[in-house]
């Protein structure tokens, strides 16, 4: 029973596995549709605002920082 | 003796490797190992093949921007490595990764679960409670971060600061 679906099994696998069978077209027509933008920036959006984070990060001790704090603190 | 104050390019660097390495805790765990949830699972159910394959594709996008915030730490990292002015502290880099997987926990928490919920950590009946303890989790790290961060402000040792340099071998005969 499991040789005689074995074929079947691996013709299955490997035509949802290729990247132009109608499945995987279909799939990419549709990231690829009008909301791909939209999209990106909702998966982008938490890394661009740590980015920005960790470049204002960078200031931390650099001597123009400490002279501000130190003048602040006097 | 020289004296290292600018914590701040060890931060830097430590705040985007622990994106990084926050960010693929949620993305193989939480997407691919337990398939809680995927980058669109609530816009789009993986519920047939083609939207199996469509949230297989922006999982794809999110790695590939959480590869690159690890790249990008890493790249600072070695860079921070090299500078005579930047304490090599442990406390400062390991509060720096934790204050970086924090910031993505929450700032993805709030953003992406609750105000445009584009998926949920576990959908269902209590979807709600895991996207708040998410989020808590995030807050958390966050403020062990921040404290990890703050003990290290007395470092002041450079790399390799510590370290004697190996003494060149003396001929024995």
């Amino acid at each position: 029973m499991a040789l005689a679906s074995a074929p079947h099994l691996l013709i299955a696998s490997v035509s949802s596995a290729c990247p132009s069978c109608p499945v995987g077209r279909a799939a990419r027509q549709d990231v690829f549709d009008q909301d791909f933008g939209t999209n990106l920036m909702i998966a982008l959006f938490p890394f661009l605002v740590i980015g920005l984070v960790s470049r204002a990060a960078e200031r931390i001790g650099r001597p123009a920082a400490r002279r501000e704090r130190e003048e602040v603190e006097a | 003796m020289t004296t290292a104050r600018h914590q701040g390019a060890l931060v830097s660097a430590g705040i985007l490797l622990g994106t990084g390495m926050g960010g693929f805790v949620d993305g193989i765990l939480l997407h691919q190992i337990l398939q809680w949830h995927n980058m669109l699972s609530s816009v789009r159910p993986p519920v047939d093949l083609v939207s199996m394959k469509y949230n297989m594709v922006w999982d794809g996008l999110f790695h590939a921007f959480t590869w690159t915030a690890t790249a990008l730490g890493l790249s600072k990292l070695w860079r921070a490595g090299a500078r005579s002015d930047v304490p090599w502290s442990g406390r400062t880099f390991a509060g720096s990764l934790l204050l970086g997987w924090g910031l993505f926990n929450t700032i993805e928490g709030v953003v992406d679960h609750q105000i445009l919920g584009v998926h949920h950590v576990h959908p269902g009946a209590s979807e709600l409670a895991w996207d708040l303890g998410f989020i808590g989790l995030g807050v958390l790290l966050i403020a062990c971060g921040w404290a990890g961060i703050r003990a290290g402000r007395t470092d002041s040792t450079p790399r390799g600061g510590g370290v004697a340099p190996e003494a060149p071998a003396s001929p024995t005969s």
